[in-house]
């Protein structure tokens, strides 16, 4: 499909940063923004991982040993119940924006 | 240095996540990519032999993108996160820049008249990369010093473990490595945060004075803060080095640390005239940088390339593709000498250039030296 006239210029080859326009790697620069942000959740899944374990931590020290039971309640079958709907609800709501338009 | 504010815990986490990161990128996809590259020069039975034509190898692989996108958006995620961690200290560290000591050993001398060059601050106002990604450059922002402090160790991975000296031995050796001689003033053009400037102190204790010159005020009030925390009598000057200002033959020995990529190519031969006529009959210059393409594989050339695009370096193709010692030799300097720096120190910089070249080099770090004639 050749583009209409008026439409604007395709982005630049790799690395080219035309006027105006921050590096990228990639031939459209919003891969480099998606990459941008996998990134970025990937340091707050690290910092969060990183607090939690101090969090677990700091709850042994104080004679709570949170993950033994965590691993209990993770093992109850009566939370199975609870546990799928919520991810039901999780999943819908995180991956609502792909199918919105067929709704 | 004057004490960085201690990261919270989400700081750090933040910080060591972008340390594991670069590491991973360096040493897992940058091997790949070359890995690559020597499967298929040795199956196509032919290596090239330019920069461009390894360039044209690489380039389009998958992996080359996402390790050059994961470097690009780590280092601009790495400024941010050091600029956040001082934010909420800025009022006190911006306070402890204003006031500067009461009793200073060196002095600071700042210029408020002086118009910084439309190179320096151009790509800042056109909404380009600016240097190195930091916003603001290294003049825009009064808190660029702790900001550089803080992020130039994550850019190195060495965030916690911080340097093998203070100042870097490497640059200490590097001071060193000049002819014996009696140098008695001693000159560090575009000292930015006097790293180099404090090197020259350390190996010259007995010089006269050692001088700082950058065009960042910003840059040189964390310089002057910096050393005379360390006690070292240094005096920084906001000076633009292609006119000093400096009667002729003020100096016995002229250096400069990562200036030259910095510099277009017409700003460079400016520079390295008055730098010839600042210089005594018989005084010494010695410059620290990254060594020139021709000096390298076409393959890690090309991957040394990729900072003038992905991290903001505006001249670092035109500086690296030039003969530097054929200007140095046209300026009238004599005994021109080029090399790698002996010295190991990865935490100081080995990692820093990993995704250039894929491991580390001695020679990711360069010495250009020469003499001004006698007569």
């Amino acid at each position: 499909m050749s583009a209409p006239p008026d439409s604007p210029p395709p982005p630049p080859a790799t690395g080219a940063a035309a006027a105006g326009q921050s590096y990228h790697a990639f031939e459209d620069p919003v891969l480099d923004r998606m990459l941008g942000i996998v990134l970025a959740l990937g340091a707050e899944v690290w910092t969060l991982r990183d607090r939690l374990r101090l969090l677990e931590e700091a709850l042994a020290r104080h004679g709570i040993d949170v993950s033994t039971v965590i691993e209990d309640l993770a093992a109850d079958p009566a939370r199975e119940t609870s546990m799928t709907s919520d991810r039901d609800a999780f999943l819908a709501r995180f991956l609502r924006a792909i199918s919105a338009d067929e709704a | 240095m004057p004490e960085l504010p201690a990261p919270t815990q989400e700081q750090a986490a933040h910080f060591d996540y972008l340390e594991g990161l670069r590491g991973y990128n360096y040493t897992t996809h940058v091997r790949g990519i070359l890995d690559a590259y020597e499967r298929e020069t040795a199956a196509a039975g032919s290596a090239p032999a330019t920069m461009d034509e390894a360039g044209s190898i690489i380039a389009p692989s998958a992996l080359y993108r996402f390790a050059a996108a994961t470097q690009h958006q780590a280092q601009k995620m790495g400024w941010a996160a050091a600029r956040r961690s001082l934010e909420a200290h800025s009022d006190r560290l911006a306070a402890l820049l204003e006031e500067m000591p009461a009793e200073p050993i060196g002095r600071l001398a700042l210029d408020p008249a002086l118009e910084l060059p439309a190179y320096y601050t151009a790509r800042d106002s056109e909404g380009l990369d600016d240097i190195h990604l930091v916003p603001g450059g290294y003049w825009g922002d009064p808190l660029v010093g702790p900001t550089y402090e803080r992020g130039g160790a994550l850019y190195r991975l060495a965030w916690r473990t911080g340097y093998t000296g203070s100042p870097p031995g490497a640059l200490v050796t590097f001071a060193r490595g000049a002819p014996a001689g009696d140098y008695e003033r001693i000159l560090d053009i575009g000292c930015s945060f006097g790293g180099l400037t404090m090197a020259l102190r350390t190996a010259y204790p007995d010089a006269t004075e050692v001088v700082g010159i950058d065009i960042s005020a910003a840059a040189l009030r964390w310089a002057h803060l910096t050393a005379e925390e360390r006690g070292l009598s240094i005096a920084f000057e906001q000076r633009d080095a292609t006119a000093t200002g400096y009667p002729d033959g003020s100096f016995d020995l002229i250096s400069g640390f990562l200036l030259l990529h910095e510099l277009g190519a017409e700003t460079l031969d400016i520079v390295m005239a008055e730098a010839y006529r600042l210089l005594r009959p018989g005084g010494h210059i010695r410059f620290l940088d990254m060594p020139p393409y021709a000096r390298l594989t076409p393959e890690r050339a090309f991957l040394q390339s990729f900072d003038c695009q992905g991290n903001g370096e505006a001249f670092w193709d035109e500086f690296l593709s030039r003969d530097f010692k054929s200007l140095l030799r046209e300026t009238g300097f004599v005994n021109v000498s080029d090399g790698p720096l002996d010295y190991d120190e990865p935490n100081y910089w080995g990692t820093a250039a990993l995704l250039r070249t894929g491991e580390f080099r001695l020679e990711n770090r360069w010495v250009n030296a020469a003499d001004k004639p006698v007569v």
